[in-house]
């Protein structure tokens, strides 16, 4: 009995990893090819008066030590002044974000400040951005954390994509990690988010013209987002459930690594641990909310990505519990595998391929596969992709429990860390 | 035109039917030919024993047609067609008075065993039986080889001038020959009266003159491979089965198909040694033929391989009843009538008759779940009853082994020296088994095999068959390689190359041009538990396995490959 779970947990595992191998493919090829791309856009450079109105939307919640920053670099983004609407949302902070957004307005005219109040104040991030959506009146709304300093070039780049793309819905630019040597944490973090980006937003764009927006760093056109009414205010990852909502209306969601914004991330476990706890209950609130009524979608390759999630949140990481389990209780209680060596094989050749996928991610970038990141990625499948399996395991414990009980949701808030030294690498 | 067709077809169509019929007829004497044995025997109880089963077991070498009737109940009837007839005396007694005209118009070939041959009428004039006396050594008349034998009784005889001695005995320290078998025209006489392996082997030979058969002098041999169930180690297995590939020998394994443990009572299958499956799954391609032997080796709670399983040991019986449940067989003294003890015997028949053909069933499936044929069967201590080996004989073509010779107790088992088909085989075939075994705590246990083998020599066509545990090793079966290889003018039998049968419920097996040919319905053998599905899922599963590696690792060398293609050209770009 016990040889039979063995089976479907490695055969669940092996088609993720395949899977993530095929992505890394084309996430690769992704990377040689969206060059020409731009060298085409550029080509195609709008005229001064061509270029759209657009609102960026920066939901702000207790952001004073970042805010600054972030509105700093929105005061240097390349794009005409005339033609942009920087929309800062202070959602009920508690602390000095409003006075210093209030500040920067009268400074500066295209820049705005909206106060929500109750009982629409602090209810999250989608909550925010809706009242912000409702305030805007640009042509493509963009959207920010308020821990992001984009690249001057960002909007540009964003909103060129958008308007030389008829059939994108949206459009997604890559983001990288602002505090990446602060510490072990988020040099882990750092690998993981260019993993990310390379392997399942540029691989997914490749085989399969879908990427997901990431909450940060994106523009959408605003007639998209009035027919969808918004964002989804239950949603705890209001991005991956619009990304779906996108892709339903028809549109694709492009994916170019041009744009590039720089964000923070956690500094620390626990704070990472809320993010990640929140960021894994909101796919698996996609997967509940969309899984039963997929005969109901109109664009039939949202499932691959349901479906993907699916794999991931349920049956990846049951199939990781499952042989880990097995692995366990075999040291106590010989449970008499008859699996044998090849098992070693596998573990061995899984071990590789997660190794191997993320130095080709890092090799994209310039200067990141060093000898430090590689003895990192080795450490990595060890302890933080371990620490994923228990928060996978918590984040589903959590939405069942949210939705047997009917609970309300609460938002955690990120928690930011002051940075006295910036470092950049643009790609 | 037409006319001519026709006078063209006429003789094609004579030409067809005359070949017909001569086929036909062919087949058809060819079973006529074959003896027709009627064995009148006398015992002390009117029933026959394990000494004229022995008989059974030498006539059935040269016919299947063998029926047996007792001195008190033969007719003139029963003599109908029959070209031989054995009279077998077990004790001295008055004979019917119909038995001295018993005789006058046949005209087959007599034989007569033991005592009383002086009351079969004229045909045993030549002969003239004194009191008993002892011999240790026998010998063919005409020949020099002698065999020396524990010391036995047998009838002396005077015998007339124009008789011929064919055996002769004697007491090797008084220096007396004793005529032991005597023939004159077609009447033989053998002055043994009991009769087994011991002493008989040149009886055996000396039935070819009987039976006027002009069988070739060429050995049979086999090697069997022994108590093979799911926990022995293939290793020495596979080390055995390559050495015998090797030299070409062909072999049997004797295969339990379930463990089970003694103490605990945990049943272990072969779906718990995919790598013995292996083992013997390629063993069956090459050389080798599995024999089934039994399905658990045990009854009541005993160790595989170490149980009998279709005898009850414990009341020395046939298993007459389930386990946990406690047997008083009765005697017959205690039934008022022959016919309700015959009731009372056939109401525990029906038991063993189950019992029997449910466990011989499930061996077969449970071989067959893996993929293993077996082509013949041998019981677990070659322990059965009479009525155990005719319900065998309705599944089995083939038996491999010796055979229990009495229904009242196990221990009085023999084998023939030869191939055979006795009467209380239905039909069944004998390879019987005459060497033993290498025991390993004996040192000479080898050569006391290869000394066997001179005795069995003595008949022209005997049998050399030896088995051997491979949990003993493969330095072990090297040695007796060693001694085996030395013994002539033996072909080893290839169950495969012979037409063998098996009939299970389940599955069909025969055998056609050395290929195995089976039927079986899968439904009821793979999926009849999970065992079966679990084993090939699994190793569907490892073969599926080894692809995701090779896979695998192909995409880590791409990645590697990439990835040092990518470093460089970032490289340059910063250059």
């Amino acid at each position: 009995m016990a040889d039979l779970f063995i089976y479907v947990s490695l055969l669940l595992i092996w088609a993720m990893l395949f899977y993530h191998a095929f992505l890394m493919l084309g996430g690769y090829y992704h990377s040689l090819k969206y060059k020409n791309y731009k060298r085409r856009l550029n080509r195609l450079n709008l005229p001064e008066g061509e270029y759209p109105t657009v609102s960026i939307l920066i939901p702000a919640h207790n952001e004073e030590m970042v805010i600054v920053e972030t509105i700093q670099s929105m005061i240097q983004l390349d794009y005409p002044k005339h033609k942009l609407e920087v929309v800062i949302i202070n959602d009920n902070s508690s602390d000095q974000t409003g006075s210093i957004i209030d500040k920067y307005a009268k400074a500066y005219s295209y820049i705005h400040a909206v106060h929500t109040k109750p009982p629409f104040a602090g209810r999250g991030k989608s909550g925010a951005l809706n009242q912000g959506f409702n305030y805007s009146t640009g042509e493509i709304i963009a959207v920010y954390d308020a821990d992001n300093t984009p690249e001057p070039s960002a909007i540009k780049n964003l909103a060129i994509g958008l308007m030389k793309d008829r059939r994108a819905g949206a459009i997604v630019g890559k983001f990288r990690v602002v505090n990446a040597n602060k510490n072990l944490l988020t040099r882990l973090i750092n690998i993981e988010t260019l993993t990310f980006q390379w392997l399942a937003q540029a691989g997914r764009w490749l085989w399969f013209r879908m990427t997901t927006i990431p909450g940060t760093n994106f523009a959408i056109r605003r007639r998209v987002l009035e027919e969808l009414g918004g964002w989804d205010e239950k949603a705890l990852s209001e991005d991956t459930e619009l990304s779906i909502r996108v892709y339903n209306l028809g549109y694709y969601i492009r994916f170019f690594p041009e744009a590039i914004t720089w964000e923070q991330e956690p500094e620390n476990i626990r704070v990472w641990w809320r993010q990640r706890t929140r960021w894994a209950r909101g796919n698996i609130y996609v997967i509940l909310k969309y899984l039963f009524q997929m005969h109901k979608l109109k664009n039939k390759k949202v499932i691959i990505d349901i479906f993907y999630f699916l794999f991931t949140y349920l049956l990846f990481f049951g199939g990781v519990l499952i042989s880990h389990i097995i692995f366990i209780v075999n040291l106590v209680h010989d449970l008499e595998l008859s699996i044998g060596v090849v098992s070693y094989a596998l573990l061995i050749t899984g071990f590789l391929l997660f190794v191997t996928e993320i130095c080709l991610a890092l090799s994209i970038e310039q200067r990141q596969l060093t000898l430090k990141n590689f003895l990192i990625v080795l450490l990595m499948y060890f302890t933080y992709s371990q620490l994923w399996v228990f928060l996978v395991v918590r984040a589903t414990y959590l939405e069942i429990k949210r939705v047997l009980f009917r609970q309300e949701i609460t938002w955690y808030k990120t928690q930011r860390f002051k940075q006295l030294e910036r470092k950049r690498n643009s790609a | 035109m037409k006319a001519g067709i026709t006078r063209i077809k006429i003789p094609m169509i004579v030409f067809a039917t005359l070949f017909m019929i001569l086929t036909n007829f062919s087949t058809v004497t060819a079973k006529e030919e074959d003896p027709n044995v009627l064995v009148i025997y006398t015992t002390e109880d009117g029933e026959i024993n394990d000494n004229q089963r022995y008989l059974d077991l030498l006539i059935g070498h040269f016919t299947q047609n063998i029926r047996f009737v007792s001195s008190d109940e033969v007719t003139k009837r029963d003599l109908r067609s029959v070209t031989h007839i054995f009279y077998y005396g077990q004790f001295a007694t008055e004979l019917p008075a119909k038995f001295e005209t018993l005789f006058d118009e046949f005209e087959g070939t007599l034989v007569a065993v033991g005592y009383n041959a002086e009351r079969l009428g004229d045909q045993f004039a030549f002969i003239e039986p004194n009191h008993e006396v002892t011999v240790d050594q026998i010998s063919l008349a005409n020949e020099e080889a002698s065999l020396d034998i524990s010391k036995l009784y047998v009838i002396e005889i005077q015998s007339s001038e124009d008789s011929e001695i064919l055996i002769k005995g004697r007491m090797k320290n008084e220096d007396i020959d004793y005529p032991i078998m005597v023939k004159q025209d077609s009447n033989y006489y053998y002055a043994f009266d009991t009769l087994d392996s011991q002493q008989s082997i040149l009886f055996a030979e000396m039935l070819h003159d009987v039976f006027q058969a002009d069988h070739e002098h060429k050995y049979t041999g086999y090697i069997r491979l022994e108590d093979v169930h799911p926990l022995v180690d293939p290793k020495p297995l596979k080390e055995i089965a390559s050495v015998l590939k090797e030299k070409d020998i062909p072999y049997m394994v004797a295969v339990i198909p379930i463990y089970t443990n003694e103490s605990t009572g945990k049943r272990t299958t072969f779906a718990d040694s995919p790598e013995l499956i292996k083992v013997l799954k390629q063993i069956q391609r090459d050389g080798g033929s599995i024999v089934l032997h039994g399905y658990t080796h045990q009854f009541r709670s005993s160790e595989t391989g170490e149980g009998f399983e279709f005898w009850d040991v414990e009341n020395n019986s046939p298993i007459y009843a389930p386990e946990d449940v406690e047997l008083n067989l009765k005697d017959e003294q205690e039934f008022s009538s022959r016919a309700e003890y015959d009731k009372y015997i056939s109401e525990l028949q029906e038991y063993e008759k189950e019992y029997t053909i449910t466990k011989i069933n499930k061996g077969i499936d449970e071989l067959a779940k893996y993929g293993l044929y077996p082509l013949a069967f041998e019981a677990p201590h070659y322990t059965m009853s009479q009525y155990g080996y005719q319900l065998v004989s309705e599944r089995f073509s083939t038996y491999v082994g010796q055979v229990q010779l009495s229904d009242k107790d196990w221990v009085i088992m023999d084998t023939s020296p030869y191939i055979t088909s006795p009467s209380i085989y239905h039909g069944m075939q004998l390879l019987p088994e005459t060497m033993g075994y290498v025991q390993p705590e004996d040192p000479h246990s080898i050569q006391k095999m290869i000394d066997s083998t001179k005795r069995i020599g003595m008949v022209r066509d005997g049998m050399f068959a030896a088995f051997y545990h491979p949990y003993l090793g493969a330095e072990g079966f090297k040695k007796l390689m060693v001694e085996i290889e030395k013994l002539e003018n033996v072909s080893w039998i290839d169950l495969k190359e012979m037409d063998v049968w098996v009939k299970g419920d389940n599955v069909s097996i025969h055998t056609e041009n050395g290929k195995i040919i089976k039927e079986l319905n899968q439904l009821k053998v793979v999926y009849s538990s999970l065992d079966a599905p679990v084993y090939y899922i699994g190793q569907f599963f490892k073969y599926l396995a080894w692809i995701i590696v090779v896979i695998g690792g192909a995409a880590v060398s791409s990645f590697i490959f990439f990835t040092i293609q990518s470093n460089s050209r970032n490289k340059q770009v910063e250059g």
